[in-house]
């Protein structure tokens, strides 16, 4: 340290001259002031430095300077260097006090005179990498600094360089305003990049990045990014030389894959070419199971992923191959063990399109990509769900390359590309194939090959409380309502003329409405029309799938005797009611059907003024149980209403109000004497079970009983179904929506359609939008009140087998159930069904099973065996009889 | 607000104004199972402008925040901390807070996490035992890919999942909870190559060190992505969720939204009721938020003029003695600060990170 002239001494100490600037600290020994310095460049005077930043580290270090110094530790100084240094020739710094004398800070703890000289590089290169997702994805910025010229470069040309070898080039012109607004440079100085695999190769590598022309490393350190492993092919056992005997001993060259005929639709045998009285004596013939290569030409799909993903589903196969008892699968009608066993010529169809084992020869396809993809993708399912491919003659590994994953194309049945590609953002950003990348390091890296929960999880996702399903829709903004004069001589003369009045009420005006219930109710008005009873039917003008709440309107839609005749409230009711007392011998009937959409204590009022002798609450659904009215726990699973405050209510989107729903009921049951009347026996079990609703008793009364009529005999032998055309007739009947099990039938046909042996149909009202498939033909029907066949009728035209009734929870009727029975064809439904089982089960007329047991029966052909077992004992059918509800009850009451 | 009695048992969780509505979710919780406890809000937090903060935490019998700990030089020591790391280091103290007033047994939960059953069978074994764990994980994983997930994660995270302790105000637990509260204050950082991580690491050694030590290995507690893998969750038939035949206790709803999300679906794969609860989280934690919290807020975020304070800047600050002992308010913005400083030693500290990145 040197002293200044005349004042305190001078201490201080330059700490660093680097191209960052001139550092260190300096203060006058009893100085209030911060000390002021002169740099000077090879002499000449160029800034003045004041030495008043925080030193809070030569504070804490040095009690010298603490005893010395009058401003605290307000004595650091750092300042830039002009740009005339950076030319690369070496200079001479000074820093002087102000009094021109020299501070000789330089020299602290040298001798004195000693002068520093320093050349400084004209370029510098300022710059970040940063790694995220464990050097999966790198971001970055870099700007070369011009510092004798003073200028600052962007959208530089970047080499980042491999510790293996190989090198990539990119841009860093990506908008960086928080770099530009720090260093006072362009915005285009940043980069987002993927690493490539021929960067990390097997074993991972580093990387590191130089801005060129200059070739400046500016990454601090090499940037670690992970491994791809590449995938050991399985080597399978030679197959036994009968099945095989060129492929497995001369590895030749498969055919050139662009025509590949043998991967082309099958030519399968027209109908007139098996005369059906000949085809049950007609050896196996080729069928469409010839659309996927011989077992020698197909690729090898890695046993180890197919029995990873599929695990619950072959676990359950076995189980029921083993034990023919599994009480999984019920069915009546044919002996137990009829379903287990197939016919030669079946078990050897499933077995030519089972994946086989085979190696592609080396060098087929002309990359590795291209070699790993071929070696997993199931060409035959490919070529099964995706018809146009097949049809346009492609190489599925081919499309699926080029085209089919950007499609959105699943390799396999295990793979979903969309899901991988959404589930993993990095795969996607880098633009490789996801399958690819699975088969690669996906795997062994815990990435999912598919969305793991299915169409149930989906629901789960999306399930929302009922009151927040109903928001969007669309609302009257005004109702016109009858004048009450009007209404109460409409009313007193409709009931002068009759033997009484029935009043109904319903969540949808029936008269507009389509569908089951909609058409009981419509039974039940035109059978009370025919014992001289009027009936007046009440639905909201605004319907929800809850219970109004104070609020609302309390404004109805009115149908007396099949006509729509205008709105009134409940109160505006009531107070005709009240007026029209009841005269000696009328009946005065009330039945609820549904109460979605009323508020309950208003339409409680009512009732009171109305008076009926008889009170009837139908079970056409749960929504006496539970806000959700069909019992779905987050519409995914069969809750059974269980207690309001368990666990399944607590996490249920419908379990939050459910308390207040029952305490609303309770309310209306205790005022109202209700015959509670299911149309099922399943039904009123789970109903009575689950409900402490007070009510006068409870009953099953059906919408209709089937009339036996006939019993179909097909012109075709059973043992050809399931050969050529004739294929096993599989429908799905209704709106494809989850809780009908529409994605189960949608798993079944992607599962199968390759077997060859179904053919499938949806059944559905015209206005319903589905989706196009190719594997499935759409038939639009429409029920009326006036076809009320008309489901049936389609059913019988169409030869439908099997009617798939996949519903998730216990239909409390079903009517699909009876249309399906009427048309002679059987039914396969899940345990969980509710009257679709008891009823399939009653009757003998199909399978009650598990999902994952009904996708065995496909899938192993052993449904053909059914069908066949069916077809020759002749199945029977008939037309319904339908009952008219309240109406035919109160025959069945007197009568009783 | 004040307690309703000494000699009770006291349940606490720490946060920040941004995990509001998930402890909101734990209280609501805890009323519905242990309606008798004290609950404790130790917030770390200052409210967001024009927020009621009593009104905000009025479902907490009582608030304590760091100034209310008798720590030395809190603003200082607590600028060294991001916001988890804030979050875990007062954990320690507060539990030997609250032994001191007397509570017979304390509970620790994290805001993210929801009890379904009442935790009866833990606090029966600290009649006992004094300190009660739970491990991450209590079975073995059977895949290269679940064990490095798991396993090895834990090896490097900790043992014991410390959004869950409790102990009874016994010596055993007075000399815990002091001894726990003195690593932390010393250093609660995610600095994992340090053999530290936050308030959690440490308590591998609790075994060794302590006795009275009971490691809850009851598969319903303390659930989450981290041991799905080997535990499988169901409705029985009286609709009560069960892990592993046992009744789900409490879940963990780690970094939901997040990666949390991602391991979650990677390890209940087929588990619908997993998704079920982890979906049910999510509508919670709508229904309970409080309208006015910006999104990531924390007061303790950014320096006093709003700039964000990057976690360079709080690591440098713990690193360096004389920072730590020169700068009382390193909050502080304008001439003197800290932050002042930062502009003109470390300026590179000042310039955001990459795009996604945000203050700590």
């Amino acid at each position: 340290m040197s002293s200044g002239a005349g004042q305190g001494r001078i201490r201080g100490f330059i700490e660093a001259v680097t191209d960052g600037g001139i550092a260190g600290w300096a203060f006058r020994e009893g100085d209030e002031a911060p000390l002021v310095l002169r740099l000077s460049v090879d002499g000449l005077p160029c800034a003045d430095i004041t030495c008043d930043a925080e030193r809070p580290d030569v504070w804490a270090a040095r009690a010298d300077v603490r005893e010395a110094s009058g401003h605290g530790a307000r004595l650091g100084f750092r300042a830039a260097l002009p740009p005339s240094c950076f030319d690369g020739m070496e200079h001479r710094f000074d820093l002087l006090v102000e009094t021109g004398e020299s501070a000789g800070l330089a020299t602290i703890g040298r001798p004195a005179g000693w002068i520093r000289q320093f050349s400084f590089p004209r370029i510098a290169v300022l710059g970040r990498v940063e790694p995220v997702e464990n050097g999966a994805l790198i971001f970055g910025w870099v700007v070369v600094v011009d510092r004798l010229e003073g200028r600052k470069r962007t959208a530089n040309e970047v080499d980042v360089h491999s510790s293996n070898g190989t090198r990539v080039a990119l841009t860093a012109g990506m908008r960086r305003p928080d770099v530009a607004a720090a260093l006072g440079c362009g915005e285009d100085c940043g980069f987002r990049f993927v690493p490539p695999p021929t960067l990390s190769g097997p074993e991972g590598a580093t990387l590191t990045f130089r801005v060129m022309p200059e070739d400046i490393d500016f990454a601090p350190h090499p940037i670690a990014i992970p491994p791809f492993v590449p995938v050991e092919p399985r080597i399978e056992p030679e197959p036994p030389p009968a099945a095989e005997p060129e492929i497995a001993a001369t590895p030749e060259p498969l055919p050139e894959p662009a025509p590949e005929p043998e991967l082309g639709p099958p030519p399968e045998p027209g109908p007139e070419e098996v005369p059906p009285e000949a085809a049950a004596e007609m050896p196996p013939e080729p069928d469409s199971s010839a659309a996927v290569p011989a077992a020698d030409e197909m690729p090898d799909v890695a046993a180890d992923i197919i029995a990873g993903t599929s695990l619950e589903d072959t676990e359950a196969a076995a189980a029921l191959q083993a034990d023919p008892d599994d009480p999984r699968l019920q069915f009546t009608g044919l002996p137990r063990r009829a379903l287990f066993g197939i016919a030669a010529e079946l078990a050897e169809k499933r077995a030519a399109v089972a994946p086989k084992p085979i190696k592609i020869p080396e060098g087929y396809y002309g990359t590795a990509v291209e070699q790993t993809v071929a070696e997993a993708l199931d060409r035959a399912f490919y070529l099964a769900t995706y018809r146009d491919v097949a049809e346009a003659g492609f190489d599925p590994v081919t499309h699926y390359l080029s085209a089919g994953w950007r499609e959105g194309r699943m390799p396999a049945p295990w793979f979903d590309t969309n899901h991988y590609l959404n589930a993993n953002p990095d795969v996607r950003d880098a633009g490789v194939n996801p399958f690819w990348h699975y088969l690669l390091s996906g795997r062994t890296e815990g990435r999912l090959p598919s969305r793991p929960g299915g169409f149930r999880r989906d629901a789960i996702e999306s399930a929302v409380a009922p009151e927040l399903r109903t928001a969007d829709w669309v609302r009257p903004t005004a109702v016109l309502k009858l004048l009450n004069d009007h209404l109460e001589r409409r009313l007193r003369i409709t009931i002068a003329a009759a033997k009484g009045i029935v009043i109904s009420v319903s969540h949808d005006h029936y008269l507009t409405s389509t569908g089951g219930v909609q058409l009981f109710i419509g039974d039940e008005q035109a059978a009370f029309a025919r014992k001289g009873l009027a009936y007046l039917n009440l639905s909201p003008t605004e319907p929800d799938l809850v219970f109004a709440g104070d609020g609302c309107t309390g404004m109805m839609r009115l149908a007396l005797d099949g006509e729509s005749i205008g709105n009134a409230s409940y109160e505006d009711l009531a107070a005709i009611f009240a007026g029209l007392q009841t005269r000696p011998g009328e009946t005065r009937i009330f039945a609820v059907h549904c109460l979605l959409g009323h508020h309950l204590a208003r339409l409680t009022a009512l009732h009171a003024a109305f008076a009926p002798q008889a009170n009837f609450f139908w079970l056409h659904d749960y929504s006496a149980l539970c806000p959700g009215f069909n019992l779905l726990r987050n519409d995914v699973a069969f809750c059974g209403a269980p207690e309001e405050s368990s666990d399944a209510c607590l996490v249920c989107v419908y379990g939050e109000r459910r308390a207040a729903h029952l305490a609303q009921l309770d309310a209306m049951f205790s005022a109202i004497p209700f015959t509670v009347v299911a149309p099922s026996q399943p039904a009123l079990d789970i109903w009575q079970r689950a409900s402490r609703l007070p009510h006068d008793r409870a009953l099953v009364h059906p919408h209709c009983v089937l009339e036996q009529v006939s019993t179909r005999s097909r012109t075709l032998p059973a043992q050809a179904f399931g050969r050529g055309q004739n294929k096993v007739r599989i429908a799905f009947t209704g709106y494809p929506v989850n809780h009908k099990g529409w994605p189960i039938f949608l798993d079944l046909v992607r599962r199968t359609s390759h077997l060859g042996c179904y053919q499938f149909f949806h059944f559905v009202n015209p206005d319903a939008t589905v989706p196009a498939l190719t594997t499935v033909q759409r038939v639009d029907v429409k029920v009326a009140a006036d076809h009320r066949d008309a489901m049936a009728a389609a059913l019988i035209a169409h030869e439908i087998d099997i009617v798939l009734i996949l519903a998730a929870w216990p239909e409390t009727f079903s009517y699909v159930t009876y249309e399906a029975l009427a048309a002679h064809a059987d039914i396969i439904t899940l345990p969980d069904s509710g009257n679709v089982a008891a009823v399939v089960l009653k009757e003998g007329r199909g399978i009650v099973a598990e999902e994952a047991a009904i996708m065995d029966l496909f899938e192993s052909l052993r449904l053909v065996e059914y069908v066949r077992l069916r077809s020759a004992q002749g199945i029977p059918g008939g037309k319904l009889v339908h009952t008219g509800t309240t109406a035919t009850l109160l025959d069945a009451e007197m009568a009783a | 607000m004040s307690a309703r009695s000494a000699g009770r048992i006291a349940c606490y969780t720490s946060f920040s104004y941004a995990y509001l509505s998930r402890a909101r979710i734990l209280v609501a919780s805890l009323r519905r199972h242990h309606p008798d406890w004290e609950l404790w809000a130790l917030m770390i937090d200052e409210p967001p402008e024009g927020m009621d903060e009593a009104a905000a935490l009025a479902e907490f019998d009582g608030v304590v925040k760091p100034a209310d700990l008798n720590l030395t030089r809190t603003e200082a020591w607590l600028f060294k901390h991001d916001v988890v790391e804030a979050c875990t280091a007062v954990k320690g103290a507060m539990m030997a807070h609250l032994l001191a007033r007397g509570a017979a047994k304390v509970v620790y939960f994290d805001p993210d996490i929801a009890v379904f059953h009442p935790i009866t069978d833990i606090l029966e074994k600290l009649d006992t035992f004094s300190i009660a764990l739970t491990p991450h994980q209590i079975a073995p994983n059977l895949t290269d890919a679940a064990v490095r997930d798991n396993e090895i994660t834990s090896l490097l995270y900790g043992v014991f999942n410390l959004g869950f302790a409790a102990v009874r105000n016994d010596a055993n637990g007075r000399d815990f909870a002091a001894w726990w509260a003195t690593q932390l204050y010393r250093a609660c950082y995610d600095e994992v190559a340090s053999g530290i991580f936050t308030d959690q690491k440490y308590c591998d050694l609790v075994p060794a060190l302590f006795d009275g030590v009971t490691v809850i290995r009851d598969p319903g507690c303390n659930v989450a992505s981290w041991n799905l893998s080997r535990r499988a969750i169901r409705f029985d038939t009286q609709a009560r969720l069960v892990v592993n035949g046992s009744p789900l206790k409490f879940y963990h709803f780690t970094k939901i939204g997040g990666v949390g999300d991602l391991m979650t679906e990677r390890y209940a794969g087929a588990n619908l009721e997993v998704f079920e609860i982890w979906q049910w989280y999510k509508r919670q934690v709508v229904a309970k938020s409080v309208p006015g919290i910006p999104k990531r807020y924390w007061h303790y975020g950014n320096f006093a003029d709003g700039t964000p304070i990057p976690k360079e800047a709080r690591v440098l600050f713990r690193r360096r003695a004389d920072l730590y002992a020169y700068f009382d308010h390193p909050f502080a913005a304008g001439e003197g600060s800290y932050l002042a400083w930062l502009g003109r030693e470390h300026p590179e500290m000042l310039i955001p990170e990459a795009a996604g990145s945000q203050a700590a």
